[in-house]
């Protein structure tokens, strides 16, 4: 069965040559050659390209034309996400603007102090919102799988300076699970990407863009064994220049309604998928899931 | 509580977690086969030793831990410290 194999599109070199380009000639300059960029990837990314295509004709129910174009918007959209990243981890993020949904029930949350989930998705921009996590930052750990970028988070510390969130790393060991513990219980907060498995052993079910499909079960299973608050959030591209985070605090559990953690999980994982919906219709060229998704129907 | 009590306990909330027979706990049964434990009922392990004894675990405290006596040993050790 396809999954996705832990790691991402892009190589070293051309981190390097943008991060040449936009500290010389800006960000707008930047955009001008990832045009280049693009046509190069639609082309010679066949298996990624046609899982994008897949998503916005089977999916979304585009026509073949409309497939096209927004497969080039994808690419496009990703290639500008990752210079405002970029950007903005280079200390250049006055030149974007931010706006924030349900912010105040966010704060409210994490001012609590009881520590907290935070489910997301490999949609729009997630890793700047971690710079404007502020002194919470301090506490936020950002779960990763372990091939996903060693050389890339390298490469982007040495050049662009350390970020003020923690990463947590998938591995063999079974040590991140210790750590995703001992991070809930000094009450820090977790960041999951909800959208992408490696290992369809973990996975479940849910309804999604009218499929049912396979989720990786590992965030939603860890936040029904903890007694904390979940939140569902994703930081999306909304204008050229200005980036809108979306928080929804999970309404299907709470910390004092005692459930079953199966039943837990389940009904944390159905209201994601209803919430990520509703934000993959909205941006629907912002989904950045390069790998056949939708072949994995259950 | 002495050693029996701690033995006790652990092997009560294994059995109610794990839901495993408590026949097939006995002190040189291999832990993770005999709960057939995967990464999630990893981090119930970690929980539940939390929750019990208010014990925080470390990445390297399992290392030597294979048998249901080398679990024991672990417990009562940091319980006493």
């Amino acid at each position: 069965m396809p999954s996705w194999k832990g790691k991402s599109r892009g190589g070293v070199s051309g981190y390097k040559f943008f991060i040449f380009i936009l500290k010389y000639c800006g960000i707008t300059v930047s955009y001008f050659f990832l045009r280049f960029v693009v046509v190069y990837f639609v082309i010679f990314s066949p298996k990624a390209s046609k899982s994008i295509f897949y998503y916005f004709r089977k999916a979304h129910k585009y026509s073949f034309g409309k497939s096209i174009v927004k497969l080039f918007q994808n690419y496009y959209i990703f290639g500008q996400i990752l210079i405002d990243k970029m950007a903005v981890l280079g200390g250049f993020e006055k030149e974007f603007t931010y706006s924030f949904d349900n912010y105040d029930e966010l704060l409210k949350i994490l001012d609590a102090n009881t520590g907290c989930v935070l489910i997301s998705a490999h949609i729009g921009n997630w890793e700047v919102a971690g710079r404007f996590f502020g002194d919470y930052g301090n506490k936020l750990n950002i779960f990763m799988l372990e091939a996903e970028h060693e050389r890339i988070i390298n490469l982007m510390e040495g050049i662009l300076g350390d970020k003020n969130y923690k990463i947590i790393g998938l591995k063999e060991d079974l040590s991140h699970i210790i750590k995703i513990n001992n991070a809930l219980s000094n009450k820090e907060y977790i960041c999951f990407q909800g959208d992408r498995y490696v290992n369809i052993e973990h996975t479940m079910k849910a309804m999604f863009m009218g499929n049912e499909v396979l989720f990786p079960d590992g965030p939603f299973q860890i936040a029904a064994r903890y007694d904390v608050p979940v939140v569902f959030f994703f930081a999306m591209k909304d204008a050229p220049r200005n980036y809108r985070f979306h928080f929804f605090p999970a309404k299907s559990v709470h910390p004092e309604n005692k459930m079953k953690k199966q039943d837990k999980a389940i009904a944390l994982l159905n209201e994601y998928a209803r919430v990520f919906e509703s934000i993959v219709r909205k941006y629907p060229e912002q989904w950045f899931n390069y790998y056949d998704f939708w072949e994995n129907k259950a | 509580m002495n050693r029996e009590e701690i033995i006790k306990k652990i092997n009560t909330f294994l059995i109610e977690e794990f839901e495993v027979d408590g026949s097939k706990i006995t002190p040189d049964a291999p832990l993770k086969e005999t709960l057939e434990m995967d990464s999630l009922d990893f981090v119930d392990l970690v929980v539940v030793i939390e929750s019990n004894f208010g014990i925080k675990v470390k990445g390297e405290d399992f290392v030597g831990i294979v048998t249901f006596q080398d679990f024991y040993d672990f417990i009562i050790n940091r319980v006493s410290n």
